[in-house]
């Protein structure tokens, strides 16, 4: 038995490949959709991997330093750092910013962070690390900055010595990673060059440094260098500690919050982006719904354009399941098609939105076995009619 | 004599019920012998497509009895069950026009009903290419149905309605379409292959121009039938 | 029979060369796609150490000039800016009653002399009668033995030359008391002086004048300064360093300094000292660097950013700090091995500012690493080796 699907496929080869290729570009684009979700879920967790922490020391009461703005005195990570079973502990700074570039604003992540402790990025896809601690970044590729490149930060003007990639916040706002002391400054406006600076204001300051009342401006200047601040402290843990046991100790003992990987991404996940993938799931169940319905609008279409055949081959004695199968499998066929042009343009399109798409394999697969169930589910209507038609049709008058 | 191809007696069509109720058939008998090509004319609304549906085993009959090279088939009711493989192996089909499938070529349009019935498909395309060279249109067998004349449009649908020796071919105005010179050269071969595969053949039409070609020629009118011996011989 | 149309064919043909190219994308891209990385060799090398630090213009000695007691200005003689000598007059106070108490002291001098003198003639007077006084009363006594005198005329004489010396004496006395008040007023006019000498400010060393602080009229009280000046020879840049990269620093080390006025310039200076003193909050030592040569225009309180040139390590394996990447607890890199990856934990040393970084242990020359790629390594990706990552991006 000769295949009746694919001769008919062979024989209207064009029809099916333009009709496969536009329901592929709606494949693509829910495909697509769903690589948005996942992008965003991963956008969350490259931030919590390439911090590289695994605990994360916040504000009492605060879901810091993400979800919720959390300060902390940078001293804190001396006593952290006293803890049983904390291997690390280096303060951070976040903070959202533009920076302007080429007559435009690039909205950025700018992380403040001590070279060689958590969070570093941790690798390159071109440059350096960090190597003095002021006036150099590191920039993750999506910025547009180049090696070299002079970028102001506030004040101060920052060479690029570095660049990476994937290196987004919670929103996927590229990062732009620069020494500690530098983001405290342009955060706080509070670096060491300020505090130097207030120091000698406050000196010159005749009420405040009196000849009388020896004491009076060590106790002022004392007063001052508490104003420094950092947004959270990162901690990797010893091994052979328990990342939930090590926390614990931070919340009883230096009553800061202390929040480990696990509860970070639940944070990040659930609280951060969650009305977001609401929506996007929600956009996602109507694209299947419409990409369903067409496909079977087009399947019923492309058997009523077949009535005539169909009712001589009925006539000729062939088999309902030998219709339903031709039908079945057009159907499949078309799907077949769709998903491999819907695959490939969503691959080839995705490097081009602005927020990072992940299209994981599972999700293809997925995507591949819902395209056919769906165009399976499509074809019952159009089967439904081509065992309708009555043969005698086929005889005329 | 030998066992009629068909044999139809006090065939009934009615279509509706009660009141609305319109006799297509009110009682038809035929006999028609292995080999013989049969007209069949009537005017329009008389019951001839009735009949030859009746005769396709595509509608079902109100009454009276047919049978098939021998076999009844309908006595009141069906007595086979699978009208389809009765159609496929006994009854072949042609029709006005050629109606075949476009999107299978020449050969596959004949071997289809073989394929169906189960043969191999090797052995289908063997079958269906032999009938095609004995209808000369063997040389355009690889060629898709579009790209033929009418007239070999005509003989592979005629091929197609041979392929599983059926013991009865029902042709309904097989000639419409053509001039008369095709005209009369379907016919010709039509009377060639029921010679040749002692096939009886039912020939529906109101062509004046091949109406004397025919042994025997059944008339249907208020759907009844007449028989008339007919004044031509086989060409 | 079985030999399908060529048109069939062709369509076959597309239609695996669509798959094949649909498989090719999905091996090429994604997460099954090899990881594009470059590479370098593990060379011996020279390393020049450096430390960098940002700073700021300051003269190590700074002079506040102001009086020494409570009073107002008089007038001000210089302005900000000028240079001046050591031992010039820069501004005077207003002296209110000083000039007056000089002439009082000096009054009371001049009368202390004349006391002097006094008692000087008294005693004089004194010593004459007394040495009569002496010789009668000799006579007497030799003229009484022999009976001239009664002895009651002799003891009279005794008398009256024991009278006479003791009245000299008192007059020695006296005129001793006279000098001592001269000497006392003598001193109290030389304080007097003093105090009227100390309202005339002079420069203590060649300088600068960095400031002026009060203008004729305003009263200031001690401690407060009427100018300031500075001796620019001892103008260094307090430069802070991070504490965990000073450890290598020694006084005399070459120094490269841009003042934050003159971007594109580095000037040539010497590290002058190390404080003893880290800035405890900062985690920052200070250091001072001295220029070589003073530039000609800078200014005091200005950025300035130092790169020192700390040790020369000649010899040394370096791996560029791009390489580096943290499993666990262990630092190491990610070694090429006929194609795949292995994770070599190494022990490093000290950190160039161009980013190279000594491995002190777990590389051999020669090996091949992984510096840059396109996202993080794990053991299992396959590699491919590129010039550059630049441009492309997944």
């Amino acid at each position: 038995m000769i295949s009746l699907a694919g001769r008919d496929i062979l024989h209207s080869w064009s029809k099916y490949v333009f009709t496969g290729v536009g329901l592929g570009l709606l494949i693509g684009v829910t495909l697509s959709m769903a690589g948005i979700y996942r992008g965003m879920v991963d956008d969350a967790q490259v931030l919590l991997r390439n911090s590289g922490a695994d605990i994360w020391v916040v504000q009492q009461e605060t879901l810091g330093p993400y979800a919720e703005p959390s300060s902390l005195r940078d001293d804190v990570y001396r006593s952290v750092l006293g803890l049983p079973g904390v291997a690390d502990a280096a303060n951070v700074t976040y903070l959202n910013m533009q920076i302007r570039h080429d007559e435009r604003d690039v909205r950025v992540m700018a992380v403040g962070f001590e070279p060689g402790q958590p969070g570093e990025p941790p690798f390159l896809s071109a440059g350096r690390h960090i190597a003095r601690n002021h006036y150099e970044v590191v920039a993750d590729a999506r910025t547009g900055f180049r090696l070299g490149e002079r970028i102001r930060i506030r004040r101060q003007d920052h060479t690029v010595v570095g660049l990476t990639r994937r290196m987004v916040s919670s929103s996927g706002d590229p990062m732009v990673f620069l020494p500690l002391k530098d983001a405290q400054e342009a955060q706080f406006l509070k670096d060491n060059d300020a505090i130097v600076n207030e120091r000698a204001r406050t000196a010159a300051n005749p009420a405040l440094n009196r000849p009388g009342v020896p004491g009076l401006l060590d106790a002022i200047q004392a007063s001052q260098t508490t104003s420094r601040s950092a947004n959270a402290v990162l901690v990797r843990v010893a091994s052979g500690w328990d990342s939930e046991q090590v926390a614990e100790g931070i919340r009883r003992w230096k009553h800061l919050e202390a929040f480990t990987r696990v509860q970070m991404e639940e944070i990040l996940v659930s609280k951060l982006i969650e009305t977001s993938a609401r929506q996007i799931g929600t956009f996602l169940v109507i694209l299947a719904i419409v990409s369903a319905a067409i496909v079977s609008f087009i399947i019923y279409t492309m058997t009523l354009g077949k009535i005539r055949e169909l009712a001589v081959l009925k006539l000729i004695g062939t088999r309902n399941r030998t219709i339903a199968g031709m039908i079945l499998q057009e159907s499949l066929g078309l799907g077949l098609i769709g998903f491999v042009i819907g695959k490939t343009v969503a691959t080839l399109w995705a490097p081009y939105f602005p927020k990072y798409v992940l299209l994981l394999p599972g999700d293809a697969i997925r995507g591949l076995v819902a395209v056919m169930l769906v165009c399976a589910l499509a074809s019952l209507v159009a089967i439904r009619a081509a065992l309708k038609v009555d043969p005698a049709t086929a005889i005329g008058g | 004599m030998a066992t009629p191809a068909i044999e139809v007696a006090g065939l009934r069509k009615r279509y509706g019920e009660g009141e609305a109720a319109v006799d297509a058939l009110k009682g038809v008998d035929m006999i028609i012998h292995p080999g013989e090509v049969v007209g069949l004319i009537g005017p329009s609304g008389s019951g001839k497509s009735t009949l030859l549906k009746c005769l396709g085993a595509v509608i079902e009959p109100s009454a009276g009895r047919m049978a098939l090279a021998g076999q009844t088939i309908f006595d009141e009711r069906w007595k086979i069950r699978d009208l389809r493989a009765l159609r496929r192996d006994s009854i072949g089909f042609v029709f006005q026009a050629p109606y075949l499938i476009p999107f299978l070529d020449v050969t596959d349009n004949v071997a289809l009903l073989p394929m169906l019935a189960g043969k191999p498909n090797h052995e289908a395309r063997r079958q269906a290419m032999e009938l095609l060279e004995a209808l000369d249109v063997g040389h355009r067998a690889k060629a898709s149905p579009s790209e033929l004349s009418g007239g070999e449009q005509q003989r592979v649908a005629i091929a197609r309605a041979l392929v599983n020796r059926p013991p009865v071919i029902l042709a309904d105005e097989p000639t419409a379409p053509l001039d008369s010179e095709r005209a009369l050269n379907v016919i010709r071969i039509l009377n060639r292959m029921a010679g040749q595969y002692q096939t009886a053949i039912i020939v529906v039409t109101h062509d004046e121009k091949i109406i004397p070609t025919f042994q025997r020629l059944y008339h249907i009118r208020d759907g009844r039938t007449f028989e008339e011996a007919g004044e031509g011989r086989s060409a | 029979m079985n030999t399908p149309k060529p048109r069939a064919l062709i369509l076959i043909a597309l239609g695996l060369l669509m798959l094949g190219g649909f498989i090719f994308l999905m091996l090429r891209s994604g997460p099954l796609a090899p990881v594009r990385v470059t590479t370098a060799t593990v060379v011996s090398a020279v390393l020049e150490n450096s430390v960098f630090g940002v700073g700021v213009v300051e003269a190590e000695r700074s002079y506040a000039i102001g009086p020494t007691i409570a009073s107002r200005v008089q007038r001000v003689l210089v302005d900000v800016g000028d240079s001046v000598k050591a031992g010039q007059l820069l501004a005077e106070m207003d002296p209110v009653d000083l000039d007056e108490r000089v002439a009082a002291s000096q009054a009371a001098i001049a009368r202390a002399r004349h006391a002097v003198d006094v008692a000087r003639a008294q005693l004089r007077d004194a010593e004459v009668r007394q040495d009569l006084a002496a010789r009668n009363a000799r006579r007497y006594a030799s003229l009484g033995e022999q009976a001239f005198f009664s002895d009651a005329a002799v003891e009279s004489k005794q008398q009256e030359s024991q009278s006479a010396l003791a009245v000299s004496s008192a007059a020695r006395a006296q005129l001793e008391a006279a000098r001592l008040d001269l000497e006392r007023l003598g001193a109290e006019r030389a304080a007097v002086e003093k105090l009227r000498a100390n309202v005339r400010l002079h420069a203590p060393v060649a300088g600068v004048v960095t400031a002026r602080d009060a203008e004729p009229g305003t009263t200031l009280v001690a401690g407060q300064s009427v100018l300031r000046m500075v001796d620019p020879t001892s103008v260094r840049i307090r430069t802070r360093i991070d504490q965990g990269r000073a450890g290598a620093i020694r006084n005399g080390q070459e120094a490269l300094v841009v003042l934050r006025s003159r971007p594109g310039t580095p000037v040539p200076g010497k590290v002058a000292r190390i404080e003893f003193n880290s800035d405890a909050v900062t985690e920052e030592r200070i250091v001072q660097v001295g220029f070589d040569h003073l530039p000609g225009d800078f200014s005091l309180g200005e950025l300035a950013e130092v790169t020192i040139a700390t040790t020369r390590s000649e010899g040394v394996l370096a791996v560029p700090n791009a390489a580096l990447h943290r499993q666990g607890d262990a630092s190491g890199v990610w070694r090429v091995e006929d194609g795949t990856i292995r994770f070599v934990p190494v022990q490093l040393g000290e950190t160039a500012l161009d980013g190279r970084v000594v491995v002190l242990a777990g590389l051999r020359e020669g090996e091949r690493i992984v510096v840059h790629s396109e996202r993080e390594l794990r053991a299992e990706d396959s590699i491919k080796v590129v010039e550059s990552l630049d441009g492309k991006q997944r």
